[in-house]
């Protein structure tokens, strides 16, 4: 990653409309920020691709905005995930009955998971309902609190602890198979 | 096996929490034409607005143009050029001659008779003209300082200047007009020889007899005075005076008069600096024309007046002033100088409207109301020019160059109007880059690569009936950092080119023309450059355990590389840039543009040129895309000089 210096003299002149130097900005950040992506829509190139488009030309747009105050890869995680979220909000359907939620073992062999590769790993994610994939994905990767999770998917706050706790028990049953 | 089991959330996150995945190239590319569409939007109404401003200037420029001819003479104070106009009226002899000449015609016919008589005198007076004009060219192209002056000062200055210089010359004069009768009778016989030769040129005796009408005026009323018995005094000033109006007749008689002089060498030396003059008249008298045109009409006035002139100069008393004056107009001005300075425009065919309206304005009393007159006019046209430009260039996109051009410029002029023109120029261009498919990612594995035991466990394991034997489970962390290496390619930098269009001009006002021709471009093609994008280190984990019998010792841990493993290419793959540039290129267009002429010598050049360019296209772009853009020129240039036409005639 570039230093301080580097950094500022790239985000100049990409606000400056450089092509080479966003062309630099998207070669450094975008494995990263298509890595978050691959989280939430493994299985979905086409769409996993049109979320980064839509979150480059985003972070192009709005690049006069950073203030160099905080760290630059968490401003551009954050306009990723939320890119993600505003195409996860016309593509998923919540089921809005309140279920019961119950105690739950969160617990599996490390082992087991470290025997997966990245691969493996992403395809059981992958198998999860979305809403349950988006929830898990906020909860864990991005430290969403429950009330943050419900704001950003439009649901209420019980519906994303339900969601997480499926997902857990899916995802442990995928892994003790 | 608490210990050994680990929250689901963090097991997720430590392993896909550092989870990178590099794009396709096109996504890139998607995002590169959604982003152009957004620039495009931004920058078209940049270059609408830079085109709007260089026409509203040349609009302007022009319709400058079209006001200050439109302006009328009487109108304006002091106008730069004339003499007349920074007198009082009464005082002044270019009054007197810009007053009277609706009077020619009469004056034409009443001398008329008198011409035979007093041919041999003419050599005198007309030597008087011809370096009154001689000295009058210089002043005029010098920027009028000596017009500003009083001009009997001026002239009697000269005078003085004048006597001994030329003492010869008056003695010769002084002789009267036997002597100097038989010398040129032999000369008219030579010249009119020449003469009949030239006649069958028609063409630039035809125009030159058009042009000088000024000139002519001028002698018309320095005759007319005397003829009418005006005070000898006046003889002199209004000889002086000559020296005001513009000298056309008198230097393109010089121009013509060269010619023969060149053919004609003997007679040259034989009449000293007068041949020129003897020549024309001797032109007039072979072909006196109807005296119901116009133009013949002041051709035969000339001859008359000039001749009535000479009858009183030398038929009268020489007052003292006359004595002064004819000493003082015999003094020699360089050929060359005159030359140099109105030569080789006088025998264009189309330069008759030019002159015309210089004509007419000497008629209309006006020979400087506020126009350029006729010196000025054909001393702004002369054969050949020569100059440099320097200017930017800009393209009509965003993929164009940027270009600095510096060029000089040679102009050949065909007429008055039209011109041809080479402009050859080194161009400096730079491309902004333009990125091309074909990103290529690479790993590349550090030597830090180690493993550290981390826990044991037994695991039994049922042999045979009753029988248990246990294994000893070993577990090692693996860790190795790594760098991501992504190879992209992209067009652009920097490169010279150099250009060479011939160019026809077309001269829509004194100061504004037109041009456009082919254009000839050779030059090296824009570059591709591979750029190098190192991210890292990057820590990678992994475990692996081992197995072996509780009495066996403990086994090799397993090879780093069989734990540790990357997706995609070690950079040891690489195999050198997957694009290479052309060489260089030779390309046809075309180029159109304007030209105005401000300050003299400054010029301030718009133009547009496009040329063709085979297309090349590497990593899904046509590298040559910008070689064939329209670009849009503004140049600053600067006339360094005009050569007449005798210059390349020797």
């Amino acid at each position: 990653m570039p230093g301080h210096n580097e950094l500022s003299v790239l985000i100049n002149d990409c606000i400056a409309q450089s092509r080479s130097a966003q062309k630099k900005l998207y070669d450094l950040y975008s494995p990263a920020a298509y890595g978050i992506i691959k989280r939430y829509m493994y299985g979905n190139d086409a769409g996993a691709q049109e979320v980064l488009n839509d979150s480059f030309f985003k972070i192009f747009m709005k690049l006069g905005q950073y203030s160099f105050q905080g760290a630059f890869e968490g401003w551009i995680r954050r306009i990723v995930v939320n890119t993600i979220m505003d195409h996860l909000r016309k593509n998923i359907k919540h089921e809005h009955s309140q279920k019961e939620i119950g105690p739950e073992d969160a617990y599996v062999s490390s082992e087991s998971v470290e025997r997966m590769s990245y691969k493996e790993l992403l395809g059981i994610v992958q198998t999860l309902p979305d809403s349950q994939r988006a929830v898990f994905n906020l909860f864990v990767f991005e430290n969403y609190s429950h009330k943050e999770i419900a704001t950003v998917l439009d649901m209420n706050e019980n519906n994303s602890r339900w969601y997480l706790n499926d997902a857990r028990r899916r995802l442990k049953e995928k892994i003790n198979l | 096996m608490e210990n050994h089991r680990k929250n689901i959330d963090d097991l997720f996150k430590g392993k896909l929490g550092s989870y990178t995945e590099v794009p396709p190239p096109a996504v890139w590319d998607a995002l590169e034409k959604r982003l152009d569409g957004k620039q495009k939007r931004r920058g078209f109404p940049w270059y609408w607005s830079f085109l709007l401003v260089s026409f509203i200037v040349l609009l302007g420029g022009v319709v400058w143009e079209m006001t200050n001819k439109q302006g009328t003479a009487p109108a304006m104070p002091a106008s730069e050029n004339t003499a007349a106009k920074n007198e009082p009226a009464i005082h002044s002899d270019s009054n007197i001659h810009a007053t009277e000449p609706v009077q020619v015609n009469e004056k034409t016919n009443s001398n008329e008779s008198s011409a035979d008589n007093n041919i041999n005198n003419k050599r005198t007076n007309l030597k008087i003209h011809h370096d009154i004009a001689q000295t009058n060219i210089t002043n005029t192209d010098q920027n009028d300082d000596a017009k500003n002056l009083p001009p009997n000062t001026d002239n009697k200055y000269a005078n003085k200047e004048s006597v001994t210089s030329n003492s010869s010359i008056n003695d010769a004069n002084n002789k009267g007009p036997k002597a100097g009768s038989e010398k040129l009778n032999n000369e008219n016989a030579v010249l009119e020889n020449i003469l009949t030769k030239k006649e069958e040129q028609k063409t630039p005796e035809t125009n030159i007899e058009h042009i000088p009408l000024r000139g002519i005026e001028a002698k018309k009323t320095t005759p007319k005075n005397i003829y009418h018995g005006s005070a000898p005094k006046y003889v002199a000033k209004e000889a002086a005076y000559e020296t005001q109006p513009i000298p056309t007749e008198n230097d393109i008689e010089h121009l013509e008069l060269n010619k023969i002089e060149a053919r004609q060498t003997a007679i040259k030396n034989t009449i000293n600096s007068t041949p020129r003059y003897v020549a024309k008249e001797a032109a007039h008298e072979t072909n006196p024309g109807p005296i119901g045109n116009d133009i013949e009409h002041v051709e035969l006035s000339k001859i008359d007046t000039k001749e009535t002139s000479i009858k009183n100069t030398f038929s009268s008393p020489p007052a003292p002033y006359v004595a002064k004056e004819a000493v003082h107009e015999t003094k020699e001005i360089p050929a060359e100088k005159v030359e140099t300075q109105i030569a080789g425009t006088f025998k264009e065919d189309n330069a008759v409207s030019l002159k015309d309206n210089a004509i007419n304005n000497s008629v209309n009393g006006n020979g400087n109301n506020g126009k350029p007159d006729t010196a000025s006019i054909l001393s702004n046209f002369s054969r050949y020019e020569e100059g440099i430009k320097a200017g930017y260039e800009q393209g009509f996109s965003n993929n164009a160059s940027k270009k600095f051009v510096f060029s000089t410029y040679v102009q050949y002029s065909l007429n008055p109007k039209f011109a041809i023109m080479l402009q050859p120029a080194l161009k400096v261009s730079n491309i902004g880059n333009t990125p091309l498919n074909g990103t290529q990612s690479f790993y590349k594995k550090n030597t830090d690569g180690s493993y550290v035991f981390a826990d044991s466990t037994p695991v039994y394991v049922i042999v045979g009936q009753g029988i248990v034997d246990t294994l000893w489970k070993r577990d090692y962390n693996y860790s190795q950092t790594h760098d991501s290496i992504a190879k992209s390619y992209a067009t652009g930098g920097t490169y010279v080119e150099v250009e060479l269009p011939l160019l026809l001009k077309y001269n829509i006002s004194s100061k504004l023309s037109v041009y456009g021709g082919v254009n000839i471009t050779y030059g090296k093609m824009v570059g591709i450059t591979e750029n190098t994008y190192t991210s890292g280190p990057i820590l990678k984990t992994g475990s692996s355990p081992t197995l072996a019998n509780i009495h066996q010792s403990a086994p090799q841990p397993t090879s780093i590389d069989s734990v540790i493993t990357y997706s995609g290419n070690p950079i040891s793959s690489y195999s050198g840039p997957l694009y290479s540039t052309q060489g260089y290129l030779l390309r046809f267009g075309y180029m159109l543009g304007f030209s105005y002429e401000f300050r003299k010598r400054w010029l301030f050049d718009v133009l547009i040129q496009q040329s063709t360019a085979k297309s090349y296209v590497q990593g899904g772009y046509d590298i040559n895309n910008p070689l064939t853009l329209p670009y849009f020129r503004l140049t600053l240039g600067y006339k360094l000089g005009n050569y007449p036409i005798h210059l390349f005639k020797q």
